[in-house]
């Protein structure tokens, strides 16, 4: 199977460089950083007060200060310390560490509610609990943006590297002067089937990892609040992780068909370089169309339907928006349209550029073939 | 004895490029064990029916048959091709790189590390198999492409310029590889501009000239084409056109000359031998600045069939 021998060679040349494997790592790593920047982390603190009364007081106040933080604390030994103590009968003393994790206002706000919850023990007024609904509403629509901007983005950011790996696989043949070799043992369409699964396979690999760091971190970090939290949970549902991965396998396809027809057109690896500028131009306009559909800035919803911009935009889109019979045609109109660039892009490279004559304008005067 | 069967069989071949060059009626035949040479100047047309053979080209006319059978791809796999275009992925190794053209032609992959492995040996260049070919010097990067043409184990070899690029000691190795191979049964067509490196090998030869087949023969046969006589340089026009009528052959002028003395190709049937030639001219007095014998051999039969069509008018 030639299609899979070349898919493969392709695959191990790039795994074999540590450009890959720094690529790879990225956005776990980015991840990580932003769950350890964002406070997700837990913070052991140990709270010491002459009463059990005035001791829980207090863990409930440091709670909802750290939470209002976005900072996850747990209490036991070690680490930061908080001692409180009653001088007198009317008077509270606060003492916090030196590396307690609340910022100057959170510590003045701990102080307010031991005091609230001290009143209110002594006056025996009843407790009023108040909901979280505003803030609850507020946050859910930021995080499901927020989680179809970030897999929009990690979609455009693999696509544009996959694709230019894509262009200098397959000019370099030509530019190696290795093409011929190929062809003789390879059909056309079979050199360049391969290239383009070689390179997905590569590319298909950097985005399951991605996407799969966030799952990975809900599953054996602790859960983490706020924002980023949200973000992570959204990426990491089974349904989208699959709707995702078959946008980006149909996008590569498009994207990948259409840079390698421009790839065989070029004599050498400076000229698909510059024939492949207005392609990335294409790219960088629908990464905008998507973000502006994702702000409803006002872009005909009828964009979806041109190819080039259909991933991105499916991709803002939640599941939902879009009727699935409308997201399985985009697709397959996708895929369909790969094909034909795919069979254009053998017939360039079966062809030397030198004698780029895909229609023929009059036959030769001979004998007709046997 | 019976002849053997021809694994090529290209008839009247003919492939046109826009501004007029290309191939216009090219006929030969490869019989099975044979090595044949392909000899044309550049631009004769070699590449353009090697390209055509192998399918890279789709001819506009004539007929390629391959053991027996129409040219096809599955025939097309039974076939090690060197191209004229030299180059491998650099960042390959070189067994790698043998091996993935061996699975090309349907190789398993075991066995075809195998292969490359006992051909490297064969060329000496075994300790350095899982070197990227980027660290090989040009001529040894060109025998391992020469080696994925054979790892297959074709049963018919087309090697375009195999020996250009090479040093004596290389051409030679490749030259040992090719005779190898021909023991084993297989078949050689190549082409080359080394005449010297054709009479050794070959047992068949195929002359081009502008696109057209003007010889296919065995190797005596053009030989025996060359013409017979000598060159010589005098200043005396008359003497040697009656020097040479005198032992029944005629002077031809060439282009070149000494001074005001002309160049002359004096053509001898083949029973005059050259003192009789000498003694004819010094009987008609005749002042000869240079006499040179034209040796019978591929080169004058190839000068003789195969030179441009400039060259032959002036």
């Amino acid at each position: 199977m030639p299609v899979l021998l070349i898919a493969e060679r392709e695959f191990r040349t790039y795994v074999a460089t540590w450009s890959f494997w720094l690529s790879l790592m990225l956005a776990p790593l980015a991840i990580g950083l932003a769950t350890f920047f964002s406070g997700g982390h837990p913070i052991a603190i140990s709270v010491q007060a002459n009463s059990d009364e005035l001791e829980h007081s207090a863990k409930l106040a440091l709670q909802e200060t750290a939470r209002l933080e976005g900072k996850t604390i747990v209490f036991g030994q070690g680490g930061a310390s908080l001692v409180l103590s009653q001088p007198a009968p009317h008077a509270l003393e606060a003492s916090f560490s030196d590396n307690f994790p609340l910022s100057p206002l959170g510590r003045t706000m701990v102080g307010h509610l031991i005091e609230r919850d001290l009143a209110r023990a002594q006056s025996a007024a009843a407790t009023i609990a108040v909901r979280e609904k505003s803030r609850a509403m507020a946050t859910a629509p930021d995080a499901a943006k927020l989680s179809r901007l970030a897999t929009m983005a990690m979609l455009w950011l693999t696509l544009t590297g996959s694709l230019g790996m894509l262009l200098q696989a397959i000019a370099r043949e030509r530019a190696n002067r290795a093409l011929e070799s190929l062809l003789a043992s390879a059909q056309g369409w079979e050199v360049v089937a391969g290239k383009l699964a070689g390179v997905g396979a590569i590319s298909l690999l950097i985005l399951v990892v991605w996407l799969g760091s966030a799952a990975a971190s809900l599953a054996f970090l602790p859960p983490q609040p706020g924002l980023v939290g949200a973000v992570l949970r959204d990426l990491a549902q089974p349904l989208n992780l699959l709707r995702d991965g078959l946008i980006y396998v149909c996008a590569f396809a498009f994207y990948g068909a259409a840079t390698l027809v421009l790839g065989c057109v070029a004599r050498d690896s400076a000229s698909a370089q510059n024939l492949a500028r207005p392609l990335f131009l294409v790219l960088v306009a629908a990464f905008f169309v998507a973000l502006g559909a994702l702000q409803n800035s006002g872009f005909p919803s009828w964009s979806i339907y041109l190819p080039p911009f259909t991933p991105f935009l499916l991709l803002v889109n939640s599941a939902k928006d879009v009727a699935v019979m409308s997201q399985a045609i985009l697709l397959a109109v996708m895929i369909v349209a790969a094909a034909a660039m795919m069979l254009l892009a053998a017939r360039f490279l079966s062809v030397a550029p030198r004698n780029y004559q895909i229609f023929k304008s009059s036959p030769p005067e001979t004998q007709p073939l046997v | 004895m019976s002849q053997a069967p021809d694994l090529l069989r290209v008839s009247a071949l003919a492939r046109r490029f826009a501004g007029g060059n290309g191939i216009s009626q090219i006929s030969l035949s490869v019989p099975a064990g044979s090595v044949t040479g392909f000899i044309g100047v550049n631009g004769a047309g070699k590449s353009t029916t090697l390209r055509c053979i192998m399918g890279l080209l789709r001819p506009d006319a004539g007929e390629i048959q391959l053991f027996g059978a129409t040219a096809n791809r599955h025939a097309r796999r039974r076939i090690g091709f060197l191209p004229e275009e030299r180059g491998l992925f650099p960042h390959e190794r070189a067994r790698e790189a043998i091996a993935f053209h061996g699975r090309l032609k349907g190789m398993h992959r075991k066995d075809a590390l195998r292969a490359a492995d006992r051909l490297l040996e064969r060329i000496g260049l075994g300790p350095r198999r899982n070197e990227k070919l980027a660290s090989l010097s040009k001529g040894n990067a060109q025998r391992v492409q020469i080696l994925c043409a054979l790892v297959h184990e074709p049963q018919l070899l087309l090697l375009d310029e195999p020996l250009s690029g090479l040093d004596p000691v290389a051409q030679a190795d490749v030259l040992s590889l090719l005779a190898e191979y021909r023991g084993r049964g297989g078949a050689v067509l190549f082409s080359t501009h080394s005449m010297a490196a054709a009479e050794k090998v070959c047992d068949r030869v195929v002359m081009l000239s502008s696109g057209r087949t003007v010889f296919e023969g065995a190797m005596p046969d053009a030989a025996a084409l060359s013409p017979y006589g000598a060159e010589v340089v005098t200043a005396d026009a008359q003497g040697i056109a009656a020097a040479a009528m005198s032992v029944g052959g005629h002077a031809v002028p060439l282009a070149s000359g000494m001074g005001e003395a002309g160049r002359w190709r004096v053509v001898l049937p083949r029973h005059v031998t050259h003192p009789a030639l000498v003694r004819a001219l010094a009987e008609h007095r005749v002042p000869i600045l240079d006499f040179q014998p034209i040796q019978a051999g591929l080169e004058s039969a190839f000068w003789q069939l195969a030179r441009p069509a400039k060259i032959k008018a002036a």
